[in-house]
């Protein structure tokens, strides 16, 4: 990531994602052609490993050459982006990209001068029709090798999940202690209940009313509210009082019965 | 234990399935395979499930696994009597053919099976984690296991007015399993995904040779974003499916004019309705240009048959689940930009084209179809392929004009709705242009039908 003086605050669009290996390793960055933001004079540099610690032992900022350009883009053919599912999106795969464009930019420009060649060299659109085909199915080869490749990226990420129980792997599946949370709320909470959460948004209070049901989940009926690390700006509602306790900042309130007002 | 359940939730469906099909559609079925006959089966059966747990619900019947199965049994029953009554109880199949195969051939079926593989892993390895699928389908489905209704008021907050089919698949797998285990929730997505590419691959059989048929089979089965549906447990695969089946034999009867293709056609248009909300409209496009396209002679003895359809539709018009109409509502809609249609036209145009061609979603398909389109435009009008492109540019209009109208244009602005909307298109695109192009490297005509389909009509 980096910050620059339009926009001093570092973020994901000022960003390019790269894979680490494990041992010393120098890496190449031709980020001009990988990120149209990078632009204006470059106030700071974040390397911000998504898991684990990195040591930079050395950085150093050079003109582009060819070599550069060619490992940068290397690097970034076999990057993260368009192989890794990131988060959990149901509505698009992203494509692979190379020197900051889409490979299908590339290969419509492969297809387009070949076919082009093809038309001028037999001037007959039926048998250029035939070679457009074979082309076309080449490059749909080479993608779904690439796209195997990402396949066995993500059975490598899901290879944790072989040999568990299912709880095992609902604990895997949440992130930090939510799941043995959650089983903490289900022991303590009738299947009866309705209960509000107090959960900052937008995974972690969607899995609290999914793990929970036939518990209903109701902001006007509730008789429990399940508080789990809640953000600063999610306030207590009053008629609540402490009822269990899993950890601080992770517990089970109860509705104020009207004895006690 | 879990292996017994899993089972009784697969076997269940698929012999139902077995029996609607033999009884819908008689002993008249001279190119089928057994594949074929397996794949449509599960699915039909499914879908046969599913309405018949939608109807007991509506009679305040519990869902539970005894239930569903005493009903499914008596239902059976009737069904096995009458077709030992009209003797045709099997249907009698293709035999198959184990010529040897060549090492492309090899090669293609091997890279199937590698992605089938990886399907069914990615599916059934790990718990429900989209969040979209927990947050619409799942939590339903876990509500339908233990409050044993698919009305109960809590769940209608979650349905909407979606079509209950995704749901009711759902929550039987957890019925017949008996335990809210949802590694399994994905099942019915990964078995649908095999079930499309062998009815794929049985239609394109029908008139090419092997080998291009395995080509588009292949390329069916590599289509990034459906192999990552076929994984989730959301409803746009099971959308996909019905609608592609429905129209892939709609475009047989079309071709071939036989009787079965057309039930085949109306039951899957009805499970279409039945998927998704989009169902609606697609099955409504799909009819219309099979009435369209019949040739008039044809078209007094196939309206009767349209009954089928409207007997599948009736349980969802008569419950109000579908309001098709309210995607097409503004008012329904988040707060939109101000924007003429011609505006939202020019804005839609550098969006849509993106997503077609510089996305991962589909690899090559939309330049496959725009070669087929340029370089044999004389193949369009032939029998059969104009039906195909005209419900593909009808479907797509459909869908793009569902942005451009309604409120949701700002899910078309930021990109997150499109890929998914286009997916009920993509094999019906694919096998449109698997039909052109390969008509012209097989050296058969889609037209006239291949030497192999014109020696079973003869048989």
């Amino acid at each position: 990531m980096w910050a620059n003086h339009y926009d001093p605050q570092f973020n994901q669009q000022k960003s390019t994602m790269f894979r680490l290996k494990k041992g010393e390793h120098t890496y190449y960055f031709n980020l001009a052609s990988q990120n149209p933001n990078w632009v204006g004079w470059i106030k700071g540099l974040l390397v911000y490993p998504e898991t684990g610690q990195v040591e930079v032992k050395n950085a150093r900022l050079v003109p582009g050459n060819v070599f550069i350009n060619m490992i940068s883009g290397w690097q970034e053919f076999w990057g993260p982006k368009g192989r890794d599912i990131i988060g959990s999106t149901i509505n698009t795969i992203q494509p692979v990209n190379l020197f900051g464009q889409s490979i299908f930019v590339y290969i419509y420009w492969a297809i387009g001068l070949a076919t082009l060649f093809v038309l001028a060299l037999k001037r007959d659109f039926s048998q250029t029709g035939k070679f457009v085909f074979f082309i076309i199915a080449l490059f749909w080869f080479l993608l779904e090798a690439s796209s195997l490749y990402n396949n066995w990226l993500a059975v490598k990420a899901d290879s944790q999940y072989i040999g568990k129980s299912y709880r095992e792997k609902l604990v895997l599946a949440n992130t930090g202690d939510f799941y043995p949370f959650i089983e903490f709320c289900a022991a303590n909470l009738p299947l009866s209940a309705k209960f509000d959460l107090l959960i900052p948004p937008i995974y972690n209070d969607i899995k609290a009313r999914y793990y929970l049901s036939p518990r209903q989940q109701t902001t006007t009926e509730a008789e429990f509210l399940v508080v789990y690390d809640p953000s600063p700006d999610q306030k207590l509602p009053g008629k609540f009082q402490l009822f269990k306790t899993f950890r601080e900042n992770a517990y089970l309130m109860k509705k104020e019965s009207n004895d006690n007002h | 234990m879990i292996i017994i359940n899993l089972l009784t939730v697969i076997l269940v469906p698929f012999v139902f399935g077995r029996l609607l099909l033999s009884a819908l559609t008689g002993d008249e079925q001279p190119e089928i395979g057994f594949l074929e006959v397996s794949a449509l089966s599960f699915a039909i059966g499914l879908g046969g499930v599913t309405i018949l747990m939608y109807l007991l619900s509506w009679l305040n019947i519990p869902l539970t696994l005894l239930n569903i199965l005493a009903t499914l049994a008596g239902i059976s029953a009737i069904l096995i009597i009458f077709l030992f009554k009209e003797k045709s109880f099997f249907i009698r199949f293709k035999k198959p053919k184990f010529a040897s195969l060549d090492w492309q051939e090899w090669l293609l079926t091997g890279l199937i099976f590698i992605k089938i593989v990886f399907v069914f892993f990615s599916a059934l390895v790990k718990p429900v984690i989209d969040i979209d699928a927990i947050l619409y389908y799942s939590i339903v489905a876990k509500g339908i296991f233990y409050g044993q209704s698919f009305f109960a008021p809590y769940l209608q907050t979650f349905i909407a007015s979606k079509p209950p089919f995704p749901y009711l698949a759902q929550g039987w797998t957890l019925i017949g399993l008996q335990q809210p285990n949802d590694c399994y929730l994905k099942l019915f997505s990964a078995i649908l995904f095999l079930c499309l590419i062998i009815i794929f691959y049985s239609v394109l059989r029908r008139s090419l040779s092997r080998k291009p048929s395995l080509v588009f089979a292949f390329f069916l089965s590599t289509l990034p974003l459906l192999v990552y549906h076929a994984t989730t447990a959301y409803a746009d695969l099971l959308i996909t499916f019905y609608f592609s089946v429905a129209g892939l034999y709609s475009y047989l009867f079309i071709k071939q004019g036989q009787r079965n293709h057309l039930i085949l056609a109306l039951i899957f248009c009805g499970l279409t309705v039945w998927a998704k909300k989009a169902g609606f409209i697609l099955a409504g496009i799909d009819l219309f240009l099979l009435f369209i396209f019949l040739p008039r002679p044809q078209l007094k003895k196939t309206i009767p048959y349209l009954a089928i359809f409207l007997v599948l539709i009736a349980p969802i018009l008569a419950g109000r689940m579908i309001d098709t109409f309210g995607m097409l509502n503004p008012t329904l809609s988040f707060e939109q930009p101000q924007l003429s249609l011609e505006e939202k036209t020019s804005a839609m145009i550098p969006i849509v084209g993106k997503k077609l061609f510089l996305y991962a979603d589909w690899h090559l398909t939309w330049l496959l179809f725009l070669a087929a389109l340029i370089f044999f435009p004389k193949q369009l009008a032939k029998t059969g392929q104009n039906f195909l492109l005209a419900i593909i540019l009808l479907s797509l209009l459909a869908i793009l004009g569902q942005f451009a109208t309604a409120g949701s244009f700002r899910w078309l602005l930021d990109g997150t709705l499109l890929d998914r909307l286009l997916m009920p298109v993509v094999p019906l695109t694919l096998f449109f242009s698997g039909q052109i192009f390969l008509a012209k490297l097989d050296g058969t005509s889609p037209a006239k039908g291949s030497v192999l389909a014109k020696s079973v009509r003869k048989t």
